[in-house]
């Protein structure tokens, strides 16, 4: 009963936003004779998406498996959180989901925005549009309160590797800046036919941050959740679905800096406009590649193909009407000289780098897909290609990323700026010679990376000086952007360290033996059998020593779901600001005395999430600034 | 016209870079690439032993073998297995902890380098995240989709 509500509500949501459709289509033919009020249609739209996505997590925590989503991807044994997680946890509901952020935004920008109401009707016509192609692609494709007779008694099971609290909120998160871009798709779009006022850059603002910081958590809570859950050791593995997830993210990284710009000095205006565009172009195109299933990944899901056509079509007309847009533009902005060594010249550097990044990532890609296609060829891009790129493109980055924030608007000179830091030379040498001294053995690339990440770190550092030393506070804004950079700095120790540096041993491993990796020795102590709510555990326990020490004993593990038949291994890590032991356990050898285990040293790991925390505060200082000062 | 020297400049600056970034962007790109064949593709082509590549088919029944093997001082599992694509098969050998989802009877995808004839040594045994799921590339082996469907 209380799915058949949710599908009614669903389908006055498609109702009611295809006025808003019909309108942006036809608004050349004859506005007057269809006048609408578009919040309003916003209002109605999020309030029926709300209750149809509360009477489907209803279903779930009621286990209603006469719902074909609710039979297939829960069952009643499951606990409670993982009932109710379970609602994104497959497809359907994870595009309910999606509709159901699309449509909260397009509330939150009726509700709480400087704009006009004119500027917000317009941006609205154009949000309501996009859910309402959304809205039909759910009912279309994959509808969530499809039903199926006789249904079964008891439920299948929600994949094992997601009942678990880091990918319970991931998806959310993930959404959460994903969709985000929507409404800066809608607001830019908006205003390219408004004739771009400048006070546009103001309303764009604040949302650019959020839907930012939300990506930026998405991707940290992805990363952490396939590095301890797979039990691969390894956060990051170049693969289609977690690059899906970073080519928004640079984009929107980039107009994250130029917006700041453009705030301050009126120009690059256009480049907002465009960069917008793109970010909400690419988080699609990251959709699609996830959904359709039509690349190798190792974070692939069973998938249908009509899917697949429907986002490639909705990506198509969105992207096509986005440009369409921009080429019709009325505007005429006036040009700008800008020199290298200035703060408009630096963000420019730091535009045109992280676009070529998006490119090379896009290009690595979707490579794969364009060679079936045309050569009726299989292949697939391995990690050492990003990574060969990465690598020389980031020095340049973090130079630019050192020397930009010491930059003076307008016009500056290299030789005073670099006698402006010349304290700040002195302490890189100083910083270098340290890393090289601690790290001496270890491959030149490490040292060379982890110096450089230190050098971030420090030289944001030097900037809080500076203002102490001049005895002002520190500017809300910069000091976000210290927080920010000091963040990738960190990410950079972090992801140098576990991926140069990781230690791994593979065995078969006896009770009672102990083994030694890095400084710690690694006694197996045996294995326990532990029952779960709704699976059954070999538990491994391992006593770990330092110095012939107990400091902790690890407990990584085996679970078997009854359920669906399915195995995970759970890791144990034992974290330290100098790197993480990471244990996952095997199969047992026959003579029932040896376990196969795994176990890596993976130096400095825990910067990468403390670093991801700074980038996401800084963010968030940030959005407060863009809040307040309107 | 001064200004307009400085702007043909700047661009064809720009074009410069851009083209050598793409050279080195394509250059890279071929050395990276991996290759995707069935068994017996593996069979028909020439493939170099120190080419890494991605083979892909269903893992016979009752083929899996464990054995202990010791390098270094330490014992290792060395796992063997068979992937059929029910033409030709390929005796696969791994290192290391299978995925929790592999199994006897079902498909999978592993990269590593071809040895000998019919010998393929594999570093990285593909994981599944759902069971459901058949990599496009093992469906769309033709003697696979006779067999199965």
């Amino acid at each position: 009963m209380i799915s058949e509500i949710g599908f009614v509500f669903l389908t006055l949501t498609l109702v009611i936003s295809s006025f808003s459709f019909a309108q942006l289509i036809y608004s050349h033919i004859n506005s007057r004779l269809f006048v609408l009020n578009h919040l309003k249609i916003t209002n109605l739209i999020f309030f029926f998406t709300l209750s149809s996505f509360i009477s489907l997590t209803y279903s779930f925590l009621i286990s209603d498996f006469s719902l074909n989503v609710v039979a297939q991807n829960s069952n009643s044994q499951l606990p409670t959180i993982y009932k109710f997680t379970g609602v994104w946890g497959n497809h359907e509901g994870s595009i309910l989901l999606w509709l159901l952020v699309m449509t909260f935004f397009g509330f939150l920008f009726s509700k709480n925005s400087s704009a006009t109401k004119e500027f917000k009707n317009n941006v609205l016509k154009i949000q309501n549009s996009l859910c309402f192609l959304v809205v039909s692609f759910i009912i279309f494709t994959s509808n969530p309160f499809e039903k199926s007779f006789p249904y079964p008694i008891e439920g299948g099971d929600l994949n094992p590797l997601l009942q678990d609290p880091g990918l319970a909120i991931h998806p959310p998160f993930l959404y959460l800046g994903y969709v985000g871009f929507s409404i800066i798709y809608s607001i830019s779009v908006a205003a390219l036919s408004d004739g771009v006022k400048n006070y546009f850059i103001k309303i764009l603002k604040p949302w650019v941050f959020i839907s930012w910081i939300f990506l930026t958590c998405g991707i940290g809570l992805g990363s952490w959740w396939a590095y301890y859950e797979l039990g691969w050791g390894g956060f990051w593995f170049w693969d289609p679905v977690e690059n899906a997830s970073l080519l928004p993210w640079l984009t929107a990284s980039a107009l994250l800096h130029t917006i700041v710009v453009a705030d301050k000095k009126k120009i690059f205006i256009n480049w907002t406009i465009i960069l917008s565009i793109l970010t909400f172009i690419l988080s699609l195109l990251g959709t699609f590649l996830v959904r359709s299933g039509v690349l190798v990944s190792v974070h692939a899901f069973a998938n249908d193909p009509t899917r697949g056509v429907y986002i490639l079509l909705l990506l198509a007309s969105i992207s096509f009407f986005g440009i369409f847009k921009y080429i019709n533009k009325n505007i005429q902005l006036r040009r700008v000289d800008i020199t290298l060594i200035s703060r408009e010249g630096m963000i420019s550097l730091n535009n045109i780098f992280m676009l070529s990044l998006t490119f090379t990532i896009l290009v690595g890609t979707i490579y794969p897909l364009f060679a079936s296609v045309l050569f009726n060829s299989k292949i697939s891009v391995g990690a050492p290609f990003f990574n060969s790129i990465l690598m020389p493109v980031m020095f340049p980055f973090i130079a630019g990323m050192i020397i930009g924030p010491y930059t003076k608007w307008g016009k500056d000179d290299l030789i005073v700026l670099l006698n402006r830091i010349k304290i700040l030379i002195l302490c890189f040498f100083i910083i270098s010679l340290l890393v090289w001294y601690l790290n001496y053995k270890t491959p030149i690339l490490s040292i060379i990376f982890i110096a450089l990440g230190c050098w971030i770190v420090f030289s944001s550092l030097f900037e809080v000086l500076q203002f102490i030393n001049k005895k002002i506070r520190v500017p809300k804004k910069i000091f976000a952007q210290i927080t920010a950079h000091i963040g990738i700095g960190l990410l950079i120790i972090g992801a140098t360290g576990s991926s140069i540096l990781k230690q791994e041993k593979i065995q078969f491993q006896e009770v009672g033996q102990s083994l030694k990796i890095k400084n710690f020795d690694v006694e197996f102590l045996g294995v326990k059998k532990i029952e779960g709510p709704n699976y059954i555990s070999q538990m491994g326990v391992f006593s770990i020593k330092k110095q012939g020490e107990q400091i902790k004993i690890l407990r990584p593990e085996k679970r078997f779901y009854n359920a669906g038949k399915q195995v995970t291994t759970e890791a144990a890590i034992h974290s330290s600001i100098f790197g993480d032991l990471y244990i996952a356990i095997g199969d047992v050898h026959e003579d029932k005395t040896k376990w196969t285990t795994r176990i890596w040293f993976n130096p400095f790991t825990i910067w990468i999430w403390i670093g991801v925390f700074f980038l996401a505060s800084g963010g968030s200082l940030s959005f407060i600034n863009s809040l307040s000062r309107k | 016209m001064k200004k307009k020297n400085k702007r043909l400049i700047t661009i064809s600056i720009f074009m410069v870079f851009f083209t050598f970034g793409c050279a080195i962007l394509l250059f890279n790109l071929r050395e990276n690439l991996i290759f995707f064949y069935s068994p017996t593709e593996v069979f028909e082509k020439q493939i170099e032993t120190t080419q890494m590549i991605r083979v892909g088919g269903m893992v016979k029944d009752e083929s899996l073998v464990k054995k202990i093997k010791t390098i270094e001082g330490r014992q290792l599992e060395e796992i063997s297995f068979v992937i059929t694509d029910f033409e030709n098969e390929l005796v696969i050998s791994y290192i290391g902890i299978l995925p929790d989802l592999f199994k006897e009877g079902q498909g999978v995808v592993v990269e590593g380098f071809l040895k000998n004839v019919g010998k393929f040594e594999a570093r990285t045994v593909l994981a599944k995240h759902d069971e459901n799921y058949m990599p496009p590339e093992i469906k769309d082996i033709k003697s696979i989709k006779d067999n199965k469907i």
